[in-house]
């Protein structure tokens, strides 16, 4: 499947290992319904940050998890992620919406492609 | 925030990032370390329109590894600090410039703080190739549901760093054969070790460990539920050769567990840990719960070595094996004989078999004699036959004879 990546993706990115996937995520989300705003990859969001060169690809993608439980503990951990997106929406990628990668316990990295709108298919449901 | 590889903080320096072990969008807690070796915990606690706010927990490394291990939570890990104070970075969102005030941790706002139970352990497991060996080798093979090995050497005091790689291919694979031959032991069997035992009883080396030479072997045989396995079973007895050191009852008792052929493998490798290392480690873990360990120093394997080499006679087994004696010649007193199952054994005659002994292509049963050696040179194992008796049966494709 082709995908047309935003021009600002580091070589090599999305990684070889990601694919397209169809599957049910969880995203930690500020307004509901979420808006795209909800959907923008912390790289576009806040440019101007340092990052390490060797998690500039996963900073152009952006996180959802498995299930309602691991957002939870992230947010219990991390009181600060609860503050910025207090609210959990659930929703499905679809093969043509890019190549997801699981990259931890419970958490993938999805890369969208240029174009795509993902935010219509998201429901808060928590 | 905090995505570079290094980044300075007010009052602490330049730090470099350890571990991310929360990441979402971004580290949101993660471990890192000053210049000055001081680890800091972050947590990642608040977000105002323009910035974020973190708080940075000097902690030592027994601290991080508690909370690491979720044996302390990460509210009391900030609550209940060793320096009873705490930074708290706030950072710009867009740049990322942080400015720092030092919290003590009984003014830490609630709403900072991560929930009562919350468990780094929950969200974050240390990968194997950064665990400690030995340690939490049980949990492992509980997990796996498989026999985990933790295989530690050792270099020489007074000589170069680390051990010579050569020496470390041959420790590995002189302990695979010994596990080898003590699972074929185990399935009663003579001659060349066969491919299905050796598919069996394989280990593979799943990581090692950095700072140490200490490699994590796991059976590659299928998972098991419950109970014992064969390599499992092998192991533990080549753990049994290994504690009985040079102690004449132990290794007496120990080897007539495991027979000479795993004696004069073990006998070979006593030479190599003597003559290359300082110390030799081992410790098994099963999915049975089972967990046994035993090592050997360098002057140890030497004793070893020199009662071993006093006992000679404990290197040569004979066995009855029935099948069908296709060669033989007194004249330059060798024989071929072939095994019902089809493996194949070439040697010496035995003294006193004469050349109307020698009837061919007759079955019957051969008493066989096996010298094990290891050739020093190559590490390869080396197995001498001889024929010491031939009782005919029948004929091939024939009447019984007798």
């Amino acid at each position: 499947m082709d995908f047309e990546w935003p021009a600002h993706y580091p070589h090599a990115c999305p990684p070889a290992d990601a694919c397209p996937r169809d599957m049910e995520v969880y995203r930690a989300v500020s307004t509901d319904p979420p808006e795209d705003d909800s959907f923008v990859s912390a790289r576009v969001q806040y440019p101007r940050r340092p990052v390490a060169e060797n998690r500039m690809c996963q900073s152009c993608g952006i996180s959802v998890v498995r299930t309602l439980a691991h957002l939870q503990r992230l947010w219990n951990a991390a009181p600060g992620l609860q503050k910025a997106f207090p609210l959990a929406a659930k929703g499905a990628i679809r093969p043509g919406q890019g190549v997801c990668m699981d990259t931890g316990p419970g958490h993938v990295t999805w890369w969208i492609p240029e174009g795509v709108s993902v935010c219509g298919q998201f429901e808060v449901v928590m | 925030m905090y995505e570079d590889e290094t980044f300075e903080l007010p009052h602490v320096g330049i730090v470099r990032t350890k571990t991310v072990y929360a990441h979402y969008d971004g580290p949101v807690l993660f471990s890192c370390e000053s210049r000055s070796g001081q680890s800091l915990l972050a947590v990642w606690v608040d977000r105002s329109e323009t910035s974020d706010s973190w708080l940075f927990l000097p902690v030592s490394n027994e601290r991080l590894q508690q909370i690491e291990e979720g044996r302390v939570s990460l509210r009391k890990a900030f609550l209940l600090g060793e320096s009873d104070s705490v930074w708290n970075m706030i950072s710009d969102l867009e740049s990322g410039l942080t400015a720092a005030t030092l919290l003590r941790s009984a003014d830490i706002p609630s709403g900072y703080l991560p929930a009562e139970d919350s468990l780094l352990s929950d969200l974050w497991q240390r990968p194997f190739a950064e665990q400690g060996p030995a340690a939490d080798i049980g949990v492992i093979a509980d997990r796996m549901m498989a026999d985990v090995v933790d295989l530690r050497l050792s270099g020489q005091a007074g000589t170069s760093p680390g051990v010579p790689s050569a020496t470390v291919g041959l420790m590995l694979s002189g302990f695979q054969r010994l596990v080898n031959v003590v699972s074929y032991k185990g399935e009663g069997l003579r001659g060349k070790v066969p491919k299905v035992i050796m598919e069996k009883s394989e280990l593979r080396v799943l990581c090692s460990y950095p700072g140490s030479l200490a490699f994590r072997l796991v059976s590659s045989a299928d998972p098991v539920l419950v109970g014992d396995t064969d390599v499992g079973r092998a192991v533990k007895s080549v753990v049994g050769l290994v504690a009985s050191k040079s102690n004449k009852e132990d290794l007496s008792r120990a080897f007539n567990e495991v027979g000479p052929r795993a004696m004069a493998n073990w006998k070979s490798l006593t030479k190599k840990i003597g003559e290359q290392l300082g110390h030799f480690e081992l410790v098994l873990a099963s999915p049975s719960g089972d967990i046994r360990g035993a090592s050997i120093t360098r002057d140890e394997a030497w004793s070893t070595f020199s009662l071993l080499n006093e006992w000679v006679d404990q290197t040569t087994e004979s066995f009855e094996v029935n099948g069908n004696l296709v060669g033989g010649d007194t004249k330059s007193a060798s024989f071929h004989f072939v095994a019902d199952d089809g493996t194949e054994f070439r040697g010496r005659l035995g003294q006193g078999l004469t050349e109307s002994s020698l009837t061919l292509n007759l079955q019957g049963t051969a008493i066989l004699q096996a010298q094990y050696d290891v050739v020093a040179a190559t590490s390869e194992e080396r197995i001498e036959y001889s024929l010491l008796e031939w009782r005919v049966r029948r004929r091939v494709g024939g009447d019984t004879d007798n």
